[in-house]
């Protein structure tokens, strides 16, 4: 193990210690996820992802509890080299609830010398019983390979999102700030594994500050 | 759909008390009647624990079936997929061959050296990455430390204005759009001679080093996006052409 992967399991280490040290209105989860991708052509892509939540410790206090699942299809059409447009639709699960959503995104993606960086802007409406929530969302994602200047098969890298999430929600406006943190393993160009933690804040405009930290665990493929 | 949440407050509730107030000749049909109740209370608390539990059960295990089939699917393509090998990584100076590090000890590099190792299929290679006057330096050897070339990275208005166009009659006739990512000036000869041209920087008087263009464009064609990779002589013209087979980032996307 590389000492680069080492201070990466250190970093991760600390995040979750942080985060369970801090201040008492946080809950911490895990946040496993599948998503499979399918070239239906040469500009065409079809994306397929379940997700589900489970939520390990609730202020300060260990609550095991399964939360939702998400299972999302979305259509994506390249409109340029590395750049697309894409539209779709998810179902939220929740013991007690389903939720729609509808989701257009716009994405390009660029290689720097040794980074890949992605910009994802995207809108998205949820639909619930009582409740229409509206979202505007930006994400910037960089990929930095641990070995080399290119990240190749059987090898780790570093991922790193950071996104703005705009919603409004009955007329009122919140702001979800959400900063991830990967360890991913490319197993090949069209299997990757990552291991992460995503945290999110949220309510600090309108109310006391909310803290969700999710241990995320990806797997991506391309069929 | 709201299944269960009246039932969640139903379960949780507390069971109903007998009044202490109930006239005396009326108390043993109420308490019947109460006690009746309260049974019927206990009875559909009992279904509503079950359904609810059942409910919740059979989601997560049809969630939980989903995630297997999904699974299952993926390890099947894991385990059919091929895949081409191509690897490169960093090289301590300990690990570089003695030729590779005497050629470039000649050169006047000032800046780090950062050494690569490129291991394909049918061939492996060394790579040495620096910077010089501003400039990135690439320079390539065989995998016993041969030289190979010598690549500089430079702007399209450092090319010699003949060739340039020379180029751009080419790639107008060949493509519908093209936009240029990256020039490399290559230096491809004897080893002495490249490290003249490296040393006095200049080309024109070096006739021993052959000079090429590698090029990188993004360009569309047939109404197709493509990247590539395309060496151009010192005219100008045209030697070879690969496309750039673009690298997954749907981990990046979504």
């Amino acid at each position: 193990m590389s000492i680069k992967v080492r201070l990466f399991i250190l970093l991760l280490l600390s995040c979750l210690t942080h985060t369970m040290i801090a201040q008492s209105n946080y809950q911490l989860g895990l946040l496993p996820s599948i998503n499979v991708n399918k070239k239906l052509s040469s500009d065409l892509k079809l994306n397929f992802k379940v997700e589900s939540r489970e939520v390990v410790l609730r202020d300060e206090e260990f609550a095991f509890q399964y939360e939702l699942t998400d299972l999302s299809t979305i259509l994506a059409k390249s409109v340029g080299l590395n750049s697309s447009i894409a539209g779709g639709y998810l179902i939220r699960i929740r013991p007690n609830e389903i939720v729609h959503r509808l989701i257009q995104q716009y994405s390009i993606t660029q290689k720097r010398t040794i980074l890949r960086v992605s910009h994802r802007f995207l809108t998205d409406q949820t639909f619930a019983e009582d409740n229409t929530t509206l979202r505007l969302r930006y994400r910037i994602s960089n990929q930095i390979p641990l070995s080399g200047q290119e990240v190749n098969a059987s090898e780790f890298y570093l991922k790193f999102n950071n996104e703005y999430v705009n919603s409004f929600e009955d007329g009122v406006y919140d702001l979800e700030v959400r900063l991830a943190l990967y360890l991913g393993y490319e197993f090949s160009d069209h299997n990757k594994f990552e291991l992460g933690i995503d945290k999110r804040l949220d309510s600090f405009i309108t109310d006391q500050l909310r803290t969700r930290s999710w241990i995320n665990l990806g797997w991506f493929i391309s069929l | 759909m709201k299944i269960g949440l009246s039932a969640c407050d139903r379960v949780g509730g507390s069971a109903p008390t007998y009044r202490n107030s109930v006239p005396h000749s009326l108390l043993r049909r109420e308490k019947a009647t109460y006690h009746i109740r309260y049974l019927i209370f206990l009875k559909e608390r009992e279904v509503l624990i079950k359904f609810h539990f059942h409910y919740s059960i059979a989601s997560i295990m049809a969630l939980k079936s989903l995630f297997s089939i999904v699974l299952c699917l993926c390890l099947y393509h894991c385990a059919h997929a091929q895949t081409k090998y191509e690897k490169e990584y960093r090289l301590n100076q300990s690990q570089v061959p003695i030729r590779a590090l005497e050629f470039v000890e000649q050169l006047p590099f000032d800046k780090k050296i950062k050494w690569f190792r490129e291991e394909g299929l049918d061939k492996s290679s060394i790579e040495a990455k620096t910077k010089y006057l501003s400039k990135k330096y690439s320079i390539e050897f065989s995998a016993d430390g041969e030289i190979e070339d010598v690549e500089i990275q430079i702007e399209t208005d450092e090319i010699p204005s003949d060739s340039y166009e020379e180029m751009l009659k080419h790639l107008k006739t060949t493509y519908q759009k093209f936009k240029f990512c990256k020039v490399q000036l290559q230096l491809t000869g004897s080893s002495d001679s490249i490290i003249n041209a490296v040393i006095h920087q200049d080309l024109k008087s070096t006739q021993q080093v052959t000079v090429n263009y590698e090029v990188v464009l993004k360009v569309k064609r047939d109404n197709k996006h493509e990247q590539i990779e395309t060496l151009f002589n010192n005219q100008g013209e045209q030697v070879n052409t690969a496309v750039i087979v673009p690298k997954n980032s749907d981990n990046l996307e979504y």
